[in-house]
């Protein structure tokens, strides 16, 4: 066998292989496109869409609850990532390279908040909420988000850090500029990578967040979509037509994450091994 | 004028205030609050050690083998799907930063969407793997892989294991892109084969990594609630309980929030443990 076949032939065992590990995902997206009114079929031969069909679509869609709990989504999750990053990256930078006392501390608390499970505050802090009296409430959820978000962005954006020369700033300073024009001036502007890596790892943390959301919220008028997807198409006995509706409504929920992480992969990628050595 | 030590004190405390203020009220003052909750009890309010007596009994033991069992099962799953994927995703490919970047999309599939992935490929009467299965004669009745103890343990698992595949893909291709060609040659050219060259050239560099990565993502889907709770719910008759379920079952039906508290302690420290136990290890291997 030439080079060249065999090049070929692993090439396409490899994409054979890759769609396997992909199919149950695969699966949803190919399912979405089945008509609805046969979606529930015991024949092997209807299993694929016969063609193109949106319906799913259209009807998930014209359920306003889902376009709703989408917008209400992206707009925690759009919070979530801005507030991160004005959390994580002032954080980041000082302990990157500020001398300051209590430093250890702050690198040490970050590690025990890493290793505190969700579910293990999950009730307390939905008994606090209540306590509060900000069950239902959407900057709540946001705040939470942005605090589990803290350990990992500040990682990031700290490699990053790392990884800017000091004489860059050094040069600042001894122009006479202060800390924070130096921050603006040049830190900012050279961090821009790192904050959109951060950035789409926080929302798509918020994004996909399922326990904290199905805790804390509890009046559909607030659902984000995980929530909305599971309360209203999930259950024991669903009709063909809501089973087609949530391969829909899943594809549309899982497009954002895999989109933000498909263009923020490599950046992400070397987080997380950085991450998984420390952490 | 204050000193420039001075000013960068102040600035680097100014710095990370925001984060240790969110730190410290939305996972260190909750963790407090669990701590001191397992030790009152429901009811009386007295203080003591009965809900961690209570951790010996029937409700709980399960549960924690549950656990055990869809927490470890899915990582040798994971381990055993990610070293060959690697390996074939690290040869000279058509298309290889495509391939691996696919392999990595189960990260961010949200979780509600990876249980629908797993509800409609597994449901009983029209799942594709009862239909394939009923045409191939493989099965001669539909599998209930939701609904039977046993089923319903591996089709967790599985779940849990094809989510958290991507971060083992990650951490074992990166080890092996930092095997160096020559030691690989040399053992060739040694007249090793390709199953000699594996065993005692590949894997033993493979192996931290394997070893970190797999606790890391075991001591994840230890504490994993939801895609449990959304493909069983614990069912079929607990046999999918975890620890996890069990905590939000004590403290949101039975509103015992003394028991719920110590089962969450138990998973706090079951990870620290696990991951101390993988430090001690690495750390002797260096």
């Amino acid at each position: 066998m030439s080079r060249r076949v065999r090049h070929w032939s692993r090439s396409t065992f490899a994409a054979v292989v890759v769609a396997v590990v992909i199919f149950p995902f695969l699966w949803i997206v190919i399912s979405s496109f089945k008509s609805p009114d046969r979606f529930l079929s015991l024949d092997l031969a209807d299993a694929l869409p016969r063609s193109l069909d949106f319906t799913s679509y259209a009807l998930a869609l014209r359920r306003a609850d889902l376009v709703g709990w989408m917008v209400t989504s992206l707009g925690v999750a759009s919070a979530t990532m801005l507030l991160s990053l004005a959390i994580a990256a002032p954080t980041a930078f000082a302990l990157a390279r500020l001398r300051f006392r209590g430093r250890r501390t702050v690198d040490n608390l970050l590690i025990l908040h890493y290793a505190v499970p969700s579910i293990t505050i999950a009730v307390p802090l939905f008994v606090l909420l209540v306590a509060l009296g900000q069950v239902n409430s959407l900057p709540a959820l946001v705040l939470v988000h942005s605090s589990l978000t803290i350990p990992f962005c500040t990682w990031v954006l700290r490699d990053f850090y790392d990884a800017i020369p000091v004489e860059i700033e050094e040069a600042g300073y001894s122009d006479g500029a202060s800390l924070v024009q130096v921050l603006r001036y040049l830190i900012l502007p050279l961090s821009v990578p790192g904050l959109l890596a951060a950035g789409a790892y926080a929302f798509i943390l918020s994004w996909n967040d399922f326990l904290f959301a199905f805790i804390l919220l509890n009046d559909q008028n607030s659902f984000t979509a995980p929530v909305g997807i599971h309360a209203f198409f999930t259950g024991r006995n669903i009709e063909q037509s809501l089973w087609a509706q949530l391969m829909a409504a899943s594809t549309l929920v899982s497009l954002p994450s895999a989109i933000l992480f498909a263009l923020f992969q490599r950046h992400l990628v070397g987080s997380f091994l950085s991450g998984s050595v420390r952490g | 004028m204050i000193g420039r030590r001075t000013y960068f004190q102040a600035a680097g405390l100014a710095m990370v205030g925001p984060a240790v203020f969110l730190t410290a009220t939305v996972v260190l003052a909750p963790f407090v609050w669990v701590v001191a909750q397992s030790f009152i009890e429901k009811g009386s309010g007295t203080l003591g050690l009965a809900n961690f007596a209570w951790l010996t009994g029937p409700a709980f033991l399960p549960a924690l083998w549950n656990s055990l069992l869809i927490s470890v099962g899915s990582v040798l799953v994971e381990v055993m799907l990610a070293v060959p994927l690697a390996l074939l995703l690290n040869r000279p490919l058509a298309g290889r930063a495509f391939l691996r970047s696919i392999v990595t999309i189960p990260w961010a599939i949200p979780t509600v969407a990876v249980a629908t992935g797993f509800l409609w490929l597994g449901n009983t009467n029209y799942g594709l793997f009862n239909q394939i299965g009923l045409a191939t004669g493989v099965f001669s009745e539909p599998i209930s892989f939701l609904g039977e103890r046993g089923w319903a343990t591996a089709w967790v698992t599985l779940a849990h294991a094809w989510k958290g595949l991507p971060l083992v893909f990650i951490v074992i291709l990166a080890a092996l892109q930092s095997l160096s060609n020559e030691i690989v040659e040399a053992a060739r050219v040694d007249g090793a084969g390709p199953l000699a060259t594996f065993n005692n050239v590949v894997l033993p560099h493979l192996m931290p990594s394997i070893a970190l990565a797999g606790v890391l993502s075991g001591i994840y889907n230890f504490a994993l609630f939801d895609i449990t709770f959304l493909l069983t719910g614990g069912g079929p008759s607990g046999s999918t309980t975890t620890l996890p379920l069990l905590l939000y079952n004590q403290a949101f039906r039975a509103l015992d929030m003394g028991r719920a508290s110590a089962i969450g302690l138990v998973v706090f420290l079951a990870g620290v443990a696990a991951l101390a136990v993988v430090f001690r290890v690495s750390a002797r291997a260096r």
